[in-house]
């Protein structure tokens, strides 16, 4: 048994002095970029911080951090790109949202906004207002909520009225979270943002090099990707605006 | 032909096919999408190409009666397959569904038009139709009162790189069912760059569609036009030509289904259906049938005479704008610190091709960092003029101490009112830089609270924020939480399962309360078991009246218990109301025995043996068993 216990610790041991050691090399490559950022030398920094993401490192600060660095080196487009990586991660980030509102103004064309009757307006505002994930638990919330207004109205008869009235409104919040929940959840599994990262991308009208240029995207413009045909990807912007691109020319967020 | 053996079919009907064979087992046909249409509308004619992928769409030949117009590729199933031999990337393509080059056909008159024999290239080889095919060109009366087309230039000579505001105005005073709106020109000129012009933020906005496939916001009001009341859709391109000479555009036509009149449904019919579709139709005020009119209306033709710029007399900083501009800059701050920013602004106002303005060129001073500009550029539209300005913001940071000056900026732009060429120029700008950290502490100074009112913190100039130092938090990247295994399970079907189980001991506890019949069934075979206990212990002593007397109660409280009557009324008739019951009859006559045996022995006062009480507390027990299963 002590044996048992003894080889338990060692294995334990050794386990986390792994993960320990690797997050300190992780610091140490990232301080070392973060070395090569300040002085000026922006090729050597991005190189390094595409290398930590590559051995599969998820950092908001990574990502916002090389956001930076390919603005300085004028490519704009992968600057937009790491920096919404980053807001995924680091949603609230001051220093992150007035970055990526900054260098979006130095993108050459205005990103289109979709023209909306108000009824769309109003879906899409309300579905986007959560994320998937946000619906999903707003769905538990109201529903365990009007379980429990109604398993409360079996024992307060005095209040049995109000927790049933109560029980309906939530009905109701349930069943709109199961409505937008889903349509988000959809979205999501359907569709995937991204950004135009060379600076010019011909959009086509046909998923081939002879396909008619139906227009222009500058880089750094957000679309979002709805599917793919080998090195082709269908983009759309808007509800006129899409068009096939070759699937190098964007990267998904 | 080269080697190849082409066949070729007519069907006459809605398509003509036309089939070819090449030797690399090419597969040719051409068809198109109708041999009936109205002067103004145009056939679609697709060639469809099997077996191999042209680099370049095939060019057909001029025909007499009909304009061409190339439209555009499509697959109806394309896919690819990339491999790598030998480290060279090949690309295979299979197109079993083929390529389909699609051209409109619009014809330049009314009548029978034939579309003669043709020839045409394609990878190399030359292909022919065998025979020609006819095509009905109908025309429909023009409708100046009810439908009109208007489409003006506000300038009909200009010069090169100068901007022409195109208008189209489609009038109507009738609804409209359906319509089909055609610009030949738009969208395909080779010679002009098209934008949109300033939309105006108070008109109503609606969608046109162009050609069949284009989408262009248009403006809707309503106006008193030739003493009577239209709708009129609007809207406005900037065309700004980049070739020389004179260009014809072409007439826009529309056809529309105009409502000419309203037949009022007969409301003698009323069926049970008819009742909900007239309910409904009352409800969204569609009671009325429609009766339809197909119109047409064209426009005039437009001309535009472009001239070329001159050469003579070309500034080096011209670049290309065309109209009448003035030109401010403006350096701030004039002094600053060592690394601290400067903004250099460049204003360019008035009217003319914006999109054609570039940033005024000049010389960074020595030791200063420029960065790449900000431009802004802000137009409306003022009658036919597009007004407005655009901004160019550069920031220059300076590096080392000293006096230092940006020279003379100059902006260029070719007038066409007065037909030269015009230069303004600002500056020299002059910027001290002042010596940065490390230099002499300032002298403070106190400044009274009101003379601080009003001076708000400004923003000089904006770059990116530094980066961060820290790597935390480090995420794991993971699946959302709700596509984990048995996640909908948990979260969502005890909470049912609680209230439902809870909601059942409730009604259960509530009929107890409230049925007394039901209490007192469902609790008898308990009452009756503590009773019989009870009769066990006068058994065991041997205390035959006690006995006798505690099984009789205890059999006749279960029964009045269980059919929710008072004791005092169960006796041995009881079992003829058990009758209706539908008891076993070995049962009833069990009962029957065992009340009249413990009668005989309640009023008999004869002395029992001990096995004539068991044998009776057995069967008393069985009985009451058996009784509350059934019972």
């Amino acid at each position: 048994m002590k044996k048992i216990l003894i080889g338990i610790l060692v294995i334990a041991g050794c386990w986390t002095a792994s993960v320990f050691g690797a997050e300190a090399d992780f610091e140490t490559a990232f301080s070392e970029a973060n070395g090569h950022y300040a002085e000026g030398d922006y090729e050597k920094a991005a190189a390094l911080y595409e290398e930590l993401l590559a051995s599969g490192l998820s950092s908001g600060p990574l990502y916002y951090n090389l956001g930076n660095t390919y603005f300085k080196l004028n490519r704009i487009g992968k600057s937009i790109l790491n920096y919404e990586r980053a807001r995924h991660l680091l949603p609230q980030d001051e220093d992150l949202l007035a970055n990526l509102s900054f260098v979006k103004t130095f993108v050459e064309q205005e990103q289109p906004k979709e023209e909306r009757r108000w009824y769309e307006w109003l879906w899409v505002s309300i579905r986007d207002y959560l994320s998937a994930e946000g619906w999903v638990l707003f769905l538990l919330l109201t529903y365990h909520l009007f379980f429990g207004s109604l398993f409360l109205a079996l024992f307060a008869e005095r209040l049995r009225r109000g927790f049933l009235s109560f029980g309906w409104f939530l009905l109701v919040l349930t069943g709109a979270a199961v409505m937008f929940g889903s349509a988000k959840i959809t979205l999501t599994a359907k569709t995937s943002e991204a950004v135009v990262v060379s600076r010019v991308a011909d959009v086509r009208y046909s998923p081939m090099p002879e396909g008619i240029v139906a227009f222009q995207l500058r880089e750094g413009i957000q679309t979002e990707i709805l599917r793919r045909d080998g090195e082709w990807c269908y983009l759309r912007l808007t509800r006129d605006k899409s068009g096939w691109v070759r699937c190098e020319a964007v990267e998904e967020i | 032909m080269k080697g190849t053996s082409a066949t070729f079919c007519l069907i006459i009907g809605f398509v003509a096919v036309a089939t070819f064979a090449s030797a690399e087992r090419a597969e040719v046909t051409v068809d198109i999408d109708k041999d009936q249409i109205v002067f103004g509308d145009s056939v679609r004619l697709s060639v469809t190409v099997k077996g191999i992928v042209p680099d370049t769409p095939p060019i057909l030949p001029e025909f007499d009666d009909f304009d061409t117009r190339y439209i555009g590729t499509r697959m109806s199933s394309y896919s690819s397959v990339t491999v790598v031999i030998q480290g060279k990337t090949v690309e295979q393509k299979r197109t079993e569904a083929g390529s389909v080059f699609e051209y409109a056909l619009t014809p330049k008159r009314v009548g029978r038009l034939d579309l003669p024999r043709f020839s045409f290239e394609l990878a190399g080889e030359t292909y022919h139709t065998y025979e020609p095919y006819t095509i009905f060109v109908t025309d429909i009366p023009e409708a100046q009162e009810h439908l009109l087309l208007k489409v003006s230039v506000d300038k009909e000579n200009v010069y090169l790189g100068e901007s022409v505001l195109f208008t189209f105005e489609w009038y109507f005073d009738r609804n409209i069912e359906d319509y089909s709106l055609t610009i030949p020109w738009y969208g395909r000129l080779k010679d002009f760059l098209m934008e949109d012009s300033p939309p105006n933020p108070n008109a109503r906005q609606v969608q046109l569609i162009l050609n069949d496939k284009e989408r262009v916001s248009a403006e809707k009001e309503t106006v008193n036009f030739r003493g009577k009341r239209y709708t009129v859709l609007r809207f406005k391109k900037i065309l700004t030509p980049i070739g020389a000479g004179t260009y014809t555009l072409d007439p826009a036509f529309v056809r529309a289904e105009v409502v000419t009149a309203y037949e009022e449904p007969d409301r003698t019919r009323f069926f049970f259906k008819d009742y909900f579709d007239f309910a409904f139709e009352d409800v969204f005020g569609r009671g009325r049938r429609a009766i339809t009119e197909w119109m047409m209306a064209r426009s005039e033709p437009l001309s535009v005479s472009v001239k070329p710029i001159p050469e003579t007399g070309r500034p080096g900083s011209f670049t290309g704008a065309v109209g009448e501009f003035d030109f401010q800059v403006s350096v701030s701050p004039g002094i600053v610190q060592q690394g601290e920013p400067v903004t250099v602004t460049m204003k360019v106002i008035g009217t003319g091709n914006f999109n054609e303005i570039q940033l005024p060129d000049f010389p960074e001073p020595p030791h200063f960092k420029g960065y790449a500009p900000e431009i802004r550029t802000d137009t409306s539209l003022s009658g036919n003029l597009v007004i407005g300005e655009k901004i160019f913001e550069k920031i220059l940071v300076g590096r080392q101490e000293g006096a230092f000056e940006i020279p003379p900026i100059a902006f260029s732009f070719f007038d066409p009112q007065e037909g030269e060429y015009k230069t303004i120029t600002r500056g020299p700008f002059p910027i001290r830089v002042e010596p940065g950290k490390g230099s002499a502490p300032p002298v403070l100074s106190v400044l009274p609270p009101e003379e601080r009112k009003g001076k708000e913190i400004k923003v000089m100039t904006r770059d990116i924020r530094y980066i961060k130092s820290s790597l935390e938090p480090i995420v794991q990247e993971k699946a959302p939480f709700y596509e984990r295994p048995f996640f909908w399970w948990f979260g969502f079907v005890p909470a049912p399962l609680l209230v439902g189980v809870t909601f059942l001991i409730q009604r259960r506890r509530l009929k107890l309360r409230t049925d007394i019949g039901y209490a007192r069934r469902l609790k008898a075979f308990k009452k009756a078991e503590k009773e019989r206990m009870a009769t066990e212990t006068h058994l065991r002593k041997g205390n035959a009246p006690d006995f006798y007397a505690g099984l009789s109660k205890t059999l006749t409280y279960f029964l009045a218990d269980k059919l929710n009557r008072p004791p005092a009324g169960i006796t041995a008739d009881i079992v003829e109301d058990l009758k209706s019951r539908s008891l076993e009859p070995t049962v009833l006559q069990e009962l029957k025995s065992c009340f009249e045996r413990l009668d005989l022995a309640k009023y008999s006062r004869a002395e029992s043996g001990t096995e004539e009480m068991q044998d009776l507390y057995e069967k008393v027990k069985q009985l009451i068993q058996r009784l509350d299963r059934v019972l």
